[in-house]
């Protein structure tokens, strides 16, 4: 994978409604609609599925970055 | 591995009724103006059709059937077997292709059994008529698709009180030689069959109380996004074809956001996925023949397409069929 974190945290930025998310690096404060389009766009992005668990298991979007590579085959 | 061809079956005639009873998801109640708007953008899901108090899947199908029937002017003697797909009979025993038996008038020399199936119900339940007719040389057959999940949803759950419609269909099956074959692949994973589910109100759990359908919707966005295209992917090499003589790619209409994904993933157009998910919803296992009716029904009506049918959801089951349609009898969707 040739993505960087930065790139990464600029997607997932991209995605959430400030409306919604009062720091949106932090992946338990996400509604369950957003976590959807999160998984949606990795799914584009990277040809990555994160299943819920994996997910929910990642506190930081850093955190969330670091599963996704370790996913990518 | 189930992928497989049928010969000598055609599609006569697909037709489809939903509720009148329109409701917005606008109007939720429980929901932030802006909570209202993020689910709307992304299931996609305006307006849903909730069926009234005493009208069932039956009913539904029993309408887009007598339609479809007399549209074809078809002599009801001669349909040889009835298949009714459903996760919402009126009853537990008997099933409802018994009661429309009697309620078609059709006669007694007519098989017919029920198929307990989801949103890939559609797709399997055509793979099931078409290939027993196709063996067994019966001529005409009728495959009744429908369910009122509204009814085994709990209002105030809005994980799937969103989502979901009634809507009942009829597709008219006959044999016939000059047919060209149907192909089909056909999945399941019951590992995962607590991604959607009715505990209650079955034989290991009697009781009725509370006995709604639960989801996981997040589990099933995974399936999804996991399963579906690469399902379609193998069955257009299985027929050594590829998408772009595909005419139309009718989903089974879970959500906006996943149907956006598979499409990309599969690689088509949104030209050729019609869709029925804004105006609505998910009618469950009747997506498909709704999406038909409602949106390439003119198309399909004056000129031969080719076109690939997916369905997923509950089992887990998934799977895809191609299909010929050769100027079918497709009357105008029924709204009662």
């Amino acid at each position: 994978m040739n993505k960087s974190y930065s790139e990464f945290n600029s997607l997932i930025k991209s995605l959430l409604d400030p409306n919604f998310t009062a720091d949106y690096e932090r992946v338990d404060t996400w509604t369950s609609m957003q976590t959807l389009i999160v998984v949606s766009a990795i799914d584009e992005h990277y040809d990555v599925v994160i299943a819920y668990e994996e997910l929910k298991a990642c506190s930081s979007v850093k955190e969330l970055y670091e599963r996704v590579v370790s996913k990518v085959v | 591995m189930a992928q497989f061809s049928i010969s000598n079956t055609r599609i006569a005639g697909i037709s489809a009724a939903l509720p009148k009873r329109a409701v917005s998801n606008r109007d939720l109640k429980g929901l932030s103006a802006q909570e209202i708007e993020l689910l709307i953008t992304t299931t996609g899901i305006e307006n849903r059709r909730l069926a009234d108090e005493t009208t069932c899947a039956s009913d539904l199908c029993l309408a887009a059937a007598e339609k479809l029937l007399s549209e074809l002017n078809w002599n009801k003697e001669e349909i040889d077997v009835l298949i009714f797909v459903t996760q919402t009979p009126d009853f537990q025993v008997p099933g409802n292709s018994m009661l429309l038996q009697q309620k078609l008038e059709l006669p007694t020399s007519c098989l017919a059994f029920d198929i307990n199936q989801g949103c890939a119900g559609y797709v399997y339940g055509l793979s099931v008529i078409s290939g027993l007719m196709s063996s067994s040389g019966m001529k005409k057959g009728l495959l009744l698709v429908g369910d009122t999940i509204t009814k085994i949803i709990d209002k105030e759950d809005n994980s799937t009180t969103p989502i979901f419609s009634d809507a009942g269909s009829a597709t008219a099956i006959e044999f016939s030689n000059d047919a060209k074959p149907m192909h089909f692949n056909l999945q399941t994973d019951g590992a995962k069959h607590d991604a959607i589910t009715v505990e209650k109100g079955g034989a290991r759990n009697p009781s009725k109380e509370d006995a709604y359908m639960t989801m996981h919707g997040h589990d099933i966005f995974a399936f999804g996004l996991k399963e579906v295209a690469p399902n379609i992917h193998a069955l257009l090499e299985f027929c050594h074809t590829n998408k772009d003589r595909i005419d139309y790619f009718v989903f089974h209409q879970a959500n906006r956001l996943l149907n956006e994904s598979i499409r990309k993933k599969v690689g088509v157009d949104p030209e050729k996925v019609p869709t029925t998910i804004a105006k609505f919803g998910n009618t469950s296992c009747a997506t498909i023949p709704v999406t038909i009716v409602s949106e390439i029904a003119e198309r399909i009506k004056t000129k031969e397409s080719q076109l690939v049918l997916s369905g997923f959801g509950v089992g887990l089951s998934w799977g895809s069929a191609m299909v010929n349609l050769d100027e079918i009898v497709c009357p105008e969707l029924i709204e009662m």
